[in-house]
């Protein structure tokens, strides 16, 4: 099986099939990426697409130095941010925030989601590239452009304050069982 | 005893992660065996990763459009977006535009195409670039006046071709070569020019050597890099300066060769990764240890060697080299540059000059030989003698009796 960086190499030479291969693997994580950020299914769906789109129309630019992954999610970080600079010039409050599916009776990762958007944006941030998105340090690092030790200090803080929100929810979810709540869109 | 912390919990998060160096990573994880707080925070941080591992999202429905044959994709109709048009009714546009705009590139080189075509004498040599890939490998060589030229492979770079994605260039990578020796009247000027033609092409010259001897033609043999997209028009105006004796071109395909270095260094880093996790996971003796840091070492220094390799690949597809050769027209002159006079007082310092030099050789002979000449002297010396006496004394004899 070919590795992501070998596929990319093959695009440019011009194999179409090794970017619907990249495409295949990727698509599910880039969608999943927008929404755990707060985007909208909808939104979701078309930011992935201009992702895709935009590997596409610059894999000329793709040098082999940073891993695929990291060059992706590179991509994808600079399409949010634009998304939602776009949302504050436009002054739309917030994106509408709706829940991410999970398996139904999954209280687990309604505790997740919940306390997951009441940390600080910033150690959310590199929590979530680090969890999800599966970066090193260093790529975090220089795709939110802080020093790597940084980014350690706020990934560890990230995950014991996760840890004392999701101790604390599960406490005060399983007295409030059922209701619904709405939740904090995430900024 | 409460064992001391020589690790922060950061360090324990860093080397659940993998992050840490080979040496940290020992350190750590030697620490975590006898640390029971730190212990604890490896656990707490592992089951917040399990939990995060819950948090799912649903399947997505997203696919790509297919930029190159111009289809989009519908747009699910519950989507409530907020922004006119969409992504897809975008995207139709920017395929419709691309169309439109090779459309009218194609029309237009067509156009050009035939009225240069129709106006001018075919120049296979200048054809032979003009939208033709060559094929890896083939050379394209012109001696004088006889020219010949191999086919080469015409280029895919048709709109909508099903080898070529339309949206960027695509290709071969193709390191180019060029040799090309002029004979010129103009010697400086046409120096002048090759600095001139190179500057203006964003190349460099990456060697260069000129020889003058007196009397003689003068020579220039350089190497010449200019960016690849570039080679065709530098040949042009570098044939311009002189009468061309020889040119040849060559294109080797290095995309089969910069893919293998990809899977190499791919593989080396799997492998340091693994040696990295076996010293992270496993206990093993310090000799163990030790062997293992040797071969991440052996390891390290491979992947950079490939990458300097890799990296030195791709100089050679950005820009192509031109092995140039200038060379002076040579008039020889009918009149001696030195006068008579001059001529006389140089044949007789020669003269002496050669004298000196047959004198020394003998004297150099002498010293060289003589000593061996002289004890064979000696040796045959009495023995030559007394022969010699002999022979006297029976000559005397025979002269009294008779």
């Amino acid at each position: 099986m070919r590795t992501d960086e070998e596929l990319i190499i093959l695009f440019q030479q011009g194999s179409r099939e090794s970017f619907d291969e990249l495409f295949e693997r990727y698509r599910q994580r880039v969608y999943a990426f927008f929404r755990r950020r707060g985007c909208d299914t909808g939104r979701s769906e078309e930011l992935a697409q201009e992702t895709f789109l935009a590997i596409v129309r610059g894999v000329d630019r793709y040098e082999p130095r940073a891993t695929f992954r990291r060059y992706l999610f590179g991509i994808a970080f600079r399409q949010l941010f634009a998304e939602r600079r776009r949302n504050k010039a436009e002054g739309t409050a917030g994106l509408e925030f709706e829940p991410a599916v999970s398996p139904p009776n999954n209280a687990d990762a309604l505790w997740v989601r919940r306390a997951v958007a009441q940390l600080d944006s910033d150690h959310r941030e590199v929590l979530l590239l680090r969890e999800f998105e599966g970066l090193r340090y260093d790529e975090i690092a220089e795709l939110v452009q802080v020093p790597l030790n940084t980014v350690r200090s706020r990934l560890f803080r990230a995950r014991v304050e996760l840890r004392a929100f999701l101790e604390s929810e599960a406490t005060v979810g399983r007295d409030q069982k059922g209701a619904s709540r709405c939740s904090q869109p995430m900024q | 005893m409460q064992p001391t912390h020589a690790v922060t919990p950061e360090e324990v998060m860093a080397y659940l992660d993998g992050e840490l160096s080979l040496s940290q990573a020992l350190r750590v994880r030697n620490h975590l065996e006898q640390c029971v707080a730190c212990t604890e925070i490896s656990g707490s941080i592992q089951r917040t990763s399990s939990q995060l591992a819950s948090w799912k999202v649903e399947d997505a429905v997203v696919s790509l459009p297919d930029a190159t044959l111009g289809i989009s994709v519908p747009i699910r109709p519950d989507i409530n977006s907020r922004r006119a048009p969409s992504a897809a009714s975008r995207l139709r546009v920017l395929a419709a535009r691309e169309w439109i705009w090779a459309s009218a590139v194609l029309l237009l080189l067509g156009v050009v195409g035939i009225a240069v075509f129709q106006r001018r004498e075919p120049d296979p040599l200048v054809d032979s670039f003009a939208g033709q890939e060559h094929a890896p490998g083939a050379a394209v060589r012109s001696e004088g006046e006889a020219t010949s030229v191999a086919e080469g492979k015409r280029g895919s770079g048709r709109i909508g071709s099903e080898q070529t994605p339309v949206v960027s260039s695509y290709g071969p990578r193709i390191a180019r070569t060029a040799t090309l020796s002029i004979f010129v009247k103009d010697f400086v000027g046409a120096r002048n020019s090759l600095d001139q033609i190179v500057a203006a092409h964003q190349g460099y010259l990456a060697n260069l050597k000129i020889t003058a001897p007196n009397p003689g033609a003068r020579s220039l043999d350089a190497q010449v890099r200019v960016p690849s997209e570039q080679l065709p028009l530098v040949l042009a105006e570098l044939k311009a300066i002189g009468k061309v004796e020889r040119e040849e071109q060559g294109g080797e395909d290095v995309g089969a060769k910069s893919i293998d270095f990809e899977a190499r260094i791919k593989n080396a880093r799997e492998e340091e990764e693994k040696l990295q996790q076996i010293l992270q996971t496993r206990t093993g003796r310090l000799s163990d240890v030790l062997e293992v840091e040797r071969e991440e070492s052996r390891v390290r220094g491979e992947i950079e060697q490939m990458e300097a390799d890799q990296k030195a690949l791709e100089t050679r597809v950005v820009f192509a080299e031109i092995s140039l050769a200038i060379s002076q027209e040579y008039h020889a002159s009918l009149n001696n540059p030195l006068s008579v006079g001059g001529q006389l007082r140089n044949a007789m310092i020669d003269g002496f000059r050669d004298a000196g030099g047959a004198l020394l050789s003998v004297l150099v002979f002498l010293l060289n030989a003589g000593p061996s000449l002289l004890i064979l002297i000696a040796a045959l010396f009495w023995p030559a003698r007394r022969c010699w006496r002999r022979l006297a004394a029976q000559n005397s004899r025979s002269l009294t009796q008779s």
